[in-house]
């Protein structure tokens, strides 16, 4: 095998990046930077599923694929309302966004 | 805490490249770091004999969002201003939650077995006989995918419309 490391090390990296995914999602204000942190930490779960299923069996694997799916909607429907919303009002700024009604 | 050279380089740049997709100045250099991110991810679920999930990877994230991300940031512009002062309890609770994590790990995870490889027939297997109505979720889900990314062509059209009406 290419990677050689024992598991605290594949948990080491999913922690880093789940602490740059949420340090990015407490500290940015921009919206798409916001959807970048938040696919960090959808990363970082990912790793933990396939490490765990790469010792155990193959289930954390297939939960990975259906992780990945979900984040590619939620990131579809994300920039759709980022979309929408500058459409509207011509910026993007989270502090601004407190309500979507018509 | 062990990992040979490969493994270490890997995560420099996956961290370095996540740290850059969050502080670069500009909007399209922090997507190609993005990309950088989700492609070395790929590696590592290569790297752990796990080829068809890092193919989905690939393809699904460093080539789907990334092109949806794209098209959001050409479509909306430049529009970020760094916020003034240091994000300090930004910092202050991820480095906290980092170290909680490690420590979590080296409690719960002492157990460390040896790495298995799954064939893509058993892959397949489980796809079928285990998870076939979360498979079918799964075709809904791309569908709703390919839809939403219509909804912002369209959009885009209307604004153009919009645009030469006014």
């Amino acid at each position: 095998m290419l990677l050689e490391a024992d598991v605290h090390a594949y948990l080491f990296l999913s922690f880093s990046l789940l602490a740059v995914g949420v340090y990015g999602l407490l500290s940015r204000k921009s919206v798409i930077r916001m959807l970048f942190a938040v696919e960090m930490i959808i990363n970082a779960a990912n790793i933990n599923f396939v490490i765990f299923s790469a010792q155990r069996n193959i289930d954390g694997e297939v939960f990975t694929f259906f992780t990945i799916g979900l984040a590619a909607l939620e990131a579809a429907v994300g920039l759709a309302i980022v979309i929408v919303f500058y459409k509207r009002f011509g910026e993007v700024i989270p502090s601004k966004i407190k309500n979507l009604r018509w | 805490m062990s990992g040979n050279i490969y493994f270490w380089i890997i995560y420099a740049i996956i961290i370095f490249s996540a740290i850059i997709a969050l502080e670069a100045s500009s909007l399209l250099w922090a997507a190609v770091s993005f990309v950088v991110l989700l492609s070395e991810i790929s590696l590592v679920y290569f790297g752990l004999n796990m080829p068809v999930l890092g193919g989905v990877q690939l393809a699904i994230y460093a080539g789907g969002v990334t092109i949806l991300v794209l098209f959001a940031i050409m479509m909306i512009g430049e529009s970020y201003k760094k916020p003034p002062g240091k994000a300090v309890r930004a910092i202050v609770l991820s480095f906290s939650l980092l170290i909680v994590g490690v420590i979590l790990s080296f409690l719960s995870a002492i157990d460390t077995f040896p790495f298995k490889t799954y064939s893509t027939e058993l892959l397949g297997t489980v796809f079928v006989e285990k998870y076939s109505f979360f498979t079918l979720v799964l075709g809904f889900i791309v569908a709703a995918i390919l839809y939403m990314a219509n909804a912002i062509i369209t959009k885009k059209r209307e604004a153009e419309k919009d645009a030469s009406r006014s």
